[in-house]
């Protein structure tokens, strides 16, 4: 029963991770290769604050408010970045926050992370075990859901579409689009961060290989297959690709090949996919 | 009228250049309230970089723009549309695809926090309540615009391209704008939508907006203009259409026709070989119809004309001969070694190696190589010794190419590039065919002359035969061997360049 708790909660912190990314991607049409960088730097920065003593909704809310700075802070350079330099420039960035959690070791513990990360408590009781943590991750990821059902469709959300359709058009209508995307950046960094103190404190250890550019790949990924720029997409492909490995898992391969051919049929599926299906299961936009 | 005193657009001494070609040289303009502007000039005259710049997409080199008294050199393209309330409407529609017909129109409207997710995310039931009366709103839009309302929840590609245009319209009218930047409102519809459209347009400016359309239809010009602005060589006038367009000045500015006597060749040995032919060739850009059936035929060693009002589909012709665009239904033939072949279904590598130098308006060249690597570049398939030899010929042809060979391309003049890109299309194929799009686009009139005799020089050099197509047609019409007149999608006639009046031309750009 643990495994299957562990499981949803996976999946939960998932879509989180995809509902942000959604935003940016699925609806502003600006493909990040980051954000697992914001995950990373929200679960890191969750883990300093919580291990000096911070109390953990504390620790949460200066972790989102840091990582959305940080957004903030490279988004205006980074729209300055048309198409492909843009997504190069994210995987830029990407590598280097890896690169600051690997070597900062007085502040990250570089390669060997930190460890004895507090779970979330309520009124002072620890939630240690799975279903406990289960509980709670649960009902943040449900409010989580509703706030991006409306946030995508708020007028903010609407100019960031046509935005992704056609800037200069947006721009001929009056739309003040730099600073529409650049919201976007650090709404999608800040709700990444939630995510990433929902990882830390329920594995209580993190290092840098949580993190790295596979991880923004396998986000990207999720909104990609689900379909990007709607709300169930993030919710559909984030269910499957974390299920998905976990049913490969009960083929029952020998344990010498079985990673590698889980990583090769998982490959096909999505070539497979994205030829037939290019806008993804549900989605409504596709990447040209 | 009071209004009409204060101008709501005043330019002063707009100066625009792009390298060595200028746009506007010194302009100065008053607009007012409540007058339909049409904006003419001949092809890459400014017509839409004027827009450009008073949208704020580009920004003047000298001189100030003033809408309502507001200086809008430094403005951000954003604000003059939102604060200074001015709309464009794109002449290559720049419809929002993936959003509903809906979307498309509720999005000119501006709420407030829409630039912040948070505001916007806590006003929400307002929203909610706001889009109950703008349903109602895009739901007259519609039906004023004679759209079926039904269609309002579909993607805006899923309609016709008549349909998309009255959906980007009545996007500016849900924006509720108060100058109207229209660049070429009705290109490419059916007559009902243009009557819808010209509606429109009347009914603007009884709101007393001001509204600019960017038109090559003379008689649509005639129709709904209070006012023209004639733009051509840097310069502007504006007057009354009629004025305008009886100005023989400015006829011939248009048409470029600055002497007209066009002397009878002596035809030395009229050339009966043809070399291409096509049949009711049907092309199309996703939904827009462009060629609608047209027959031509073309002969060994002469140069054929094809000219033609803007968006009769002169470009698209000779996309569709080179295998660039695929047609819909029609037929081509060209004789290969011999005999003829049918080439409908081959692309365009197999149409070039069998002799067809397609070149492209503007001129495509790679800036970073020499302009000898970009020649070599045409015969990668040869040996060296050959591709020496047959980049003196070129030079034999473009002596300009020289002086230049050894420079990389991209720092070139835009006339030597245009020279650079003639000698890379003649250099493959010299011997059957040469499609020519405006040679003289963007060009200065010297660089056009060198380019027409380059064109006369190798047509009796080679015996190529030579399509080519030219707005400015005055000079054109001495090199020429045929003429082929184009209106809207059609061969509207063929003709010797001696045989066509003043009067003929003067009716197929300018009505009568």
């Amino acid at each position: 029963m643990d495994y299957f708790f562990h499981i949803i909660i996976m999946i939960c912190i998932y879509i989180i991770l995809a509902l942000s990314l959604n935003l940016l991607t699925g609806y502003g049409g600006l493909l990040s290769l980051a954000h697992a960088a914001f995950y990373g730097i929200g679960a890191y920065s969750y883990t300093i604050l919580v291990t000096k003593g911070i109390i953990w909704p504390v620790a949460i809310c200066l972790s989102i408010i840091f990582t959305s700075f940080i957004s903030f802070l490279i988004a205006y350079p980074f729209l300055k970045l048309k198409g492909d330099y843009f997504i190069l420039g994210t995987i830029a960035f990407q590598m280097i926050v890896f690169d600051i959690l690997y070597n900062w070791t007085t502040l990250t513990g570089g390669p060997y992370g930190i460890s004895g990360i507090p779970n979330f408590s309520i009124l002072g009781h620890s939630l240690n075990s799975i279903p406990q943590n289960f509980c709670l991750i649960s009902l943040i990821t449900v409010i989580v859901i509703p706030v991006f059902s409306i946030l995508y469709k708020t007028p903010f959300t609407r100019v960031l579409k046509t935005i992704r359709e056609d800037e200069i058009c947006s721009v001929s209508l009056g739309k003040a689009t730099v600073k529409v995307k650049i919201w976007a950046f650090v709404i999608s960094g800040g709700v990444a961060a939630i995510a990433g103190a929902i990882y830390a404190s329920y594995v209580t250890y993190i290092d840098p290989t949580s993190f790295t550019l596979d991880e923004s790949i396998f986000i990207l990924i999720i909104v990609l297959v689900g379909g990007a720029g709607n709300l169930r997409g993030p919710l559909v492909g984030a269910f499957l690709l974390v299920i998905l490995p976990e049913i490969l898992r009960f083929i029952g391969l020998p344990s010498s090949i079985a990673p590698n051919v889980r990583q090769i049929i998982y490959g096909l599926i999505l070539i497979i996919l994205m030829l037939k299906h290019p806008k993804g299961l549900l989605g409504e936009y596709e990447f040209e | 009228m009071n209004l009409s005193k204060t101008p709501v657009i005043k330019i002063e001494n707009l100066t625009k250049k792009f390298g060595r070609i200028v746009i506007a040289d010194k302009i100065n303009l008053e607009l007012h309230g409540g007058k339909v502007y049409a904006l003419i000039g001949p092809n890459g005259a400014g017509k839409t970089t004027l827009l450009n710049i008073l949208n704020g997409f580009l920004k003047p080199d000298e001189g100030a723009i003033y809408i309502n008294g507001v200086n809008i050199t430094n403005m951000e393209p954003y604000s003059i549309a939102k604060d200074l309330k001015v709309g464009r409407l794109f002449q290559d529609l720049h419809i929002f695809k993936k959003m509903t017909v809906y979307e498309n129109i509720v999005c000119a409207k501006r709420y407030k926090g829409e630039e912040n997710p948070i505001v916007s995310f806590f006003t929400y039931p307002r929203f909610l309540k706001e889009e109950k009366t703008n349903i109602g709103k895009v739901e007259h839009l519609l039906k004023e615009l004679k759209v079926p309302v039904n269609k309002k929840s579909v993607l805006a590609e899923n309609l016709s391209f008549g349909q998309q245009k009255l959906v980007v319209l009545a996007r500016l009218l849900m924006g509720d704008f108060d100058i109207l930047l229209l660049d070429e409102p009705v290109a490419g519809v059916q007559p009902e939508v243009k009557k819808i459209i010209y509606q429109i347009i009347e009914n603007l400016k009884q709101k007393n907006k001001l509204i600019i359309v960017v038109e090559h239809e003379m008689e649509a010009v005639k129709k709904v203009a209070d006012e023209v602005i004639f733009i051509g060589e840097g310069k502007v006038r504006i007057d009354k259409a009629e004025k305008i367009l009886s100005d023989p000045k400015i006829i011939k500015e248009y048409i470029g026709i600055t002497q007209w006597k066009v002397r009878k060749k002596k035809s030395e040995k009229e050339s009966k070989e043809i070399i291409l032919r096509a049949e009711n060739l049907y092309a199309s850009y996703q939904k827009l119809e462009i060629l609608k059936g047209v027959n031509i035929e073309l002969r060994k060693g002469e140069i054929v004309a094809l000219i033609g009002p803007n968006g009769a589909g002169k470009s698209t012709l000779l996309k569709v001969l080179a295998g660039v665009l695929k047609i819909k239904s029609g037929k081509i033939w060209m004789k290969i070694n011999g005999k003829m072949e049918d080439i409908t279904d081959k692309d365009t590598r197999y149409r070039v190696f069998n002799g067809i130098g397609y070149f492209v308006q503007g001129g495509e060249i790679f800036p970073n190589l020499t302009v000898k690597e970009n020649l070599e570049l045409c015969l990668m398939n040869l040996p060296k010794k050959i591709i020496n030899e047959k980049i003196e010929e070129v030079c034999s042809f473009i002596p300009d190419l020289k002086r230049v060979m050894f420079q990389k391309a991209g720092l070139l003049s835009g006339g030597e590039r245009h020279l650079v890109a003639l000698g890379m299309t003649i250099i493959r194929s010299p011997k059957v065919l040469l499609y020519l799009d405006e040679p003289s686009a963007g060009l200065s009139p010297v660089f056009t002359k060198k380019i027409l005799e380059i064109i006369r020089r190798l047509k009796d050099n080679l015996r190529a035969c030579i399509l080519l197509v030219e707005q400015k047609i005055g000079d054109v019409l001495k090199i020429a061997d045929r003429v082929y007149i184009m209106k809207h999608g059609k061969i509207e006639k063929k003709f010797l360049p001696w045989e066509i009046t003043e009067e003929e031309i003067k009716k197929i750009y300018i009505g009568n």
